[in-house]
């Protein structure tokens, strides 16, 4: 039998005591801070995914004011394309009446006039902004759109508005596209051809490609160069096939060599581009082309031109067979791929150019003309009406992602609250079933502890 | 044929023997609560008999005392000794993964992750108004935020390792002042023992040093009898060197500002090759000189090396947090460095580093957690963050490749001096931190259930102890109880043996008078 002594029991019941203590301790601050994680050894598991749902619900309030901000946009877009339609739409009665033969000059020029003030309206449109922000402007926000005689702003035009394209990050791998760029709605007044590469599409391969280097070639045929202008009406001469008739004959520039084993930033190529910009000066082209590299695309915008781009898929047998050094000249041009053709003028005329054309035909009478022109009108109203019914769509997506997100925040904060949050009935029962067992502790250790034989001996 | 006055003597020592017994009680009472206390019993025995001539047996003469021994299990201080020290290792151990679990401050709503979510947060704000100067100044103030979150716990884990250092030359100088005193206590007892009793108070006392000491240090205790048999001379070794030898003791050295020894699971390993270690501390050595094996030494100060100097393996110092977030503030750096440089800010300047060494980037050494500031330039002219790919104002290319940052992958690799290079996590940054608070969680968890764990074993060991040798003051009542009888009825007998001899001298040959 173990011999048990005073200071034994003394300190075993102190300890016990110390056990109750800490217990209730624990209930205590679950309920004080309304949490039963109050450090990661607490359950390093709980409060990894607390961590992670935190995080989740961060993000989560994130995108959905990503998506709020991405409605404005969209919205205030709408409101502006709606008053295009509106205003296309006037135009197309009054062209209809100006088309009538039977129309009186008087009235014709009356309808001229309202054309003009209506292309004013419509200039204005075009530059409409946002939070002081020109939205059909694309990146360069700050600028208007247009001038106020209806041509584009250059500054915007030169580098290509398409790929200015403002994106919203509405999910953890989707991106929104907020704003439409002007010449998307009102035509383009060039066109561009756009070779989009990565590095991950060349080919590092050393079996294929041994020197590592001229994966990406390619060059740059004018197919047919200038428009052959009628003398007397300076326009266009339309040839049998219906097509513009071009003058000079076609000329080859390129190659760029892209060497992938690099990787290129923003203005790295601008080299690059400033030769071809410079052989495109020789050729006597400079102001109707240019030609544009950066990290992901290579394009060419073209006012006039008519151009094509090939690209030069090298192989290992022509690249050991000729000369290694001239890796990437034009004398490897083994199988040529169009991939981009480019017509300089596109099948919808910039709007503003449009609305003077028909101004001009109406004040010079021509109602034959002015009939012509109808098609034109109605394909902008076509487009325009696309463009709508595209954004409708996107606003749509966009409540619908909205209503998505919010249900899967809620249930996020539900599991967090699963996971970290004090259950108020079960803490409550076991505090105060601890507080009843340190009680009890408290009380038999009292009893056990006082009395020993010295207060039975007399 | 006994003597007159024979039966005075039997008494007599039974009255002393009664009474030193008693003494016996009365020190084991007053000492009933002194610590490290061994309850004492008189040893007693009959006296050695006179034989009656005639074949007529032996008469007894008496009690004779012994001595006084202690009443203790030397198997069981053994095992207190050795339990002590596993307690003091965790201890330390469970006391300092505590603190580095307060540096992390999670789950709370002013962690790391909070830090992150509110970095991420103002670049997605930027992200839809990028030429916004109000965007741009607090997407720059929240970098400066994340990368003074990196400082700050960078400096705590720094201070943590130089506390533990300063706890470890505490702990050391505490280790030397309980060897000189254990050592003068050896002497003391020696000299007090040369006749063979038993210095019963002394070594109590000495038992209480050992056992404070046995918490400190892993030590072995051993006996040496001396040839005569009588009395012995009490070594303690550490790691098989004498640490006391009787009454001489070697003592532990500190060495200052010596460079920190990394190990791993109690071994030196290869040190990494970064310059995170140029924290000096104090090693340790031998006054002789002979070197102390620190990585394999137990107890308080066995858990303050490992804690002070493990940077890998099962059992996690500080110094492992400390390179975690090192790597993890310069990778993470890094991947944003690289996303930045290729955009352009509003002049149709190329970006410039976002995060640099000290804020400046002509300073080209490795980014850290310690020197990760945000490029001063930046700071002064938020115009220079390269929102975009173009200076075009509302380009928010580059913004958004430096939010999807966060879901692509961070890789934290490791050289040592000897080339090898090993990868210490993979994943996104978000998932890298977690895993670094589940480590510590984890850690924490399992020190705390070791520490509870041992004490309870100790306590136990220690319950046996002093149920062998404690002070019951029942027990010790009933024996004063028994003690006070036999004292009573050796007076007695005296009264009765004297009245006997009045009977003799008095009273006899009287008749008659």
């Amino acid at each position: 039998m173990m011999r048990i002594t005073n200071s034994m029991m003394i300190s075993q019941s102190l300890r016990n005591q110390n056990t109750n203590l800490t217990n209730m301790n624990k209930w205590n601050m679950d309920l004080n801070a309304m949490t039963n994680l109050h450090k990661p050894s607490d359950d390093p598991v709980k409060v990894g995914r607390t961590l992670r749902l935190q995080s989740d619900i961060s993000l989560a309030t994130q995108y959905s004011d990503n998506l709020d901000s991405a409605k404005s946009w969209l919205e205030s877009t709408e409101s502006a394309l709606s008053e295009v339609n509106q205003v296309m739409q006037r135009i197309r009665e009054i062209t209809v009446q100006g088309a009538n033969g039977v129309l009186q000059d008087d009235d014709k020029q009356k309808i001229a006039q309202e054309i003009s003030q209506l292309r004013e309206h419509l200039i204005n449109t075009s530059n409409q902004t946002y939070t002081g922000r020109h939205i059909f402007s694309g990146y360069k926000s700050n600028q208007p759109f247009a001038n106020s005689d209806g041509s584009y702003n250059e500054n915007l035009t030169e580098l290509g508005l398409e790929f200015s394209y403002m994106q919203y990050k509405v999910g953890t791998s989707q991106n929104i596209d907020v704003n439409y760029t002007g010449d998307r709605i009102f035509g383009k007044s060039f066109g561009t051809a756009v070779i989009n590469g990565s590095r991950t599409q060349f080919s590092t391969d050393a079996a294929t490609n041994p020197s590592g280097k001229s994966v990406f070639d390619f060059s740059i045929t004018i197919e047919e160069a200038k428009k052959q202008l009628d003398p007397v009406t300076n326009e266009p001469v339309i040839g049998a096939d219906g097509k513009p008739v071009y003058v000079l004959p076609a000329t080859a520039i390129g190659p760029v060599v892209i060497d992938p084993a690099t990787e290129y930033r923003n203005g790295d190529l601008q080299s690059v581009a400033d030769d071809m910009n410079a052989q495109i000066d020789v050729l006597g082209h400079k102001d109707d082309l240019k030609f544009v590299v950066d990290k992901d695309r290579i394009a060419l915008i073209t006012k006039d031109l008519h151009i094509k781009i090939t690209v030069n898929e090298e192989t290992q047998a022509t690249t050991t067979a000729a000369d290694p050094n001239q890796l990437g000249s034009i004398g490897f041009q083994t199988t040529p791929a169009t991939v981009g053709f480019v017509e300089a003028l596109q099948p919808i005329k910039p709007m503003f150019d449009m609305l003077t054309e028909l101004q001009d035909k109406l004040i010079k009478g021509d109602s034959e003309g002015v009939s012509n022109m109808l098609d034109d009108v109605d394909a902008h109203l076509q487009n325009i009406l696309q463009i709508r019914g595209e954004l409708g769509a996107k606003i749509n997506m966009v409540d619908i992602m909205q209503v998505r997100l919010d249900d899967t925040t809620l249930s996020i904060k539900d599991l967090l609250s699963k996971t970290r949050d004090t259950d108020m009935g079960e803490a409550v029962m076991q505090l105060s079933t601890a507080e009843a067992v340190y009680k009890a502790s408290l009380a038999v250790s009292a009893r056990i502890i006082q009395p020993t034989l010295i207060d039975f001996l007399r | 044929m006994g003597s007159t006055f024979g039966g005075l003597t039997i008494a007599k020592s039974g009255l002393f023997a009664s009474q030193r017994s008693l003494d016996t009680i009365g020190h084991n009472i007053s000492n009933a609560n002194t610590r490290g206390y061994t309850r004492q019993r008189l040893e007693q025995s009959a006296s050695t008999p006179l034989n009656i001539p005639g074949g007529q047996g032996q008469l007894g003469i008496g009690v004779e005392m012994k001595q006084i021994t202690q009443i203790r299990d030397q198997m069981l201080d053994i095992q207190f000794r050795a339990q002590s020290t596993d307690l003091g290792m965790w201890e330390e151990r469970y006391n300092s993964l505590s603190n580095v679990e307060a540096v992390f401050n999670e789950p709370k709503d002013n962690g790391i992750r909070k830090v992150m979510d509110t970095f991420y947060t103002s670049f997605h704000d930027l992200s839809k108004d990028p030429a916004n100067p109000t965007a741009r100044a607090v997407a720059v103030q929240n970098a400066v935020s994340l990368s003074q979150t990196f400082n700050s716990m960078n400096e705590q884990f720094e201070k943590m390792v130089s506390d533990l250092d300063s706890e470890v030359t505490a702990t050391v100088r505490e280790i030397n002042t309980f060897a000189m005193q254990i050592s003068m206590m050896n002497k003391e007892i020696y000299s007090a023992e040369t006749s063979g009793a038993s210095a019963n108070d002394l070594r109590d006392k000495r038992n209480l040093l050992i056992y404070d000491l046995s918490k400190l240090i892993d030590i072995q205790v051993v006996n040496v009898t001396d040839p005569d048999g009588k009395s012995a001379k009490m070594n303690i070794l550490v790691q098989g060197t004498a640490l006391i030898s009787h009454d001489q003791t070697n003592q532990i050295n500190l060495i200052n500002g010596q460079e920190h020894p990394l190990t791993k699971d109690g071994k030196n390993v290869v040190p990494p090759t970064d310059e995170l270690y140029n924290i000096k501390v104090h090693n340790l050595a031998w006054s002789t000189g002979a070197p102390v094996d620190q990585s394999a030494l137990r107890g308080t100060l066995g858990g303050q090396l490992a804690q002070r100097d493990n940077f890998e393996g099962d059992i996690k110092g500080v110094p492992y947090y400390i390179r975690m977030i090192n790597k993890f503030a310069g990778e993470f750096a890094n991947a944003f460095n690289a996303v930045h440089e290729g955009g352009m800010d509003l002049n149709g300047v190329k970006g410039e580093k976002l995060f640099a060494v000290n804020g400046d980037t002509t300073l080209g050494s490795p980014i850290n957690a310690k020197n990760i500031k945000v490029n001063q330039n930046l700071i002064r002219e938020p115009g220079k963050l390269a929102a975009g790919i173009t200076s075009d104002v509302d380009d928010n290319k580059n913004v958004l490749r430096m939010i999807e940052l966060r879901e692509s992958s961070l890789s934290l690799t490791i050289s040592y001096t000897d080339g090898r290079i090993t990868e210490l996590s993979t994943g996104k940054p978000d998932d890298i931190m977690k895993s670094l608070i589940g480590v510590v969680g984890v850690d924490t968890q399992q020190a705390g259930r070791v520490y509870n764990n041992q004490i309870t074993i100790t306590e136990s060991v220690n319950s046996f102890r002093m149920s062998v040798s404690g002070v019951s003051l029942d027990e010790e009542m009933s024996n004063m109880v028994k003690y006070q009888h036999a004292y009573n009825a050796s007076a007695r007998m005296i009264t009765t043996v004297d009245e006997m001899i009045d009977v003799i001298i008095n009273r006899m040959g009287r008749v008659g008078l």
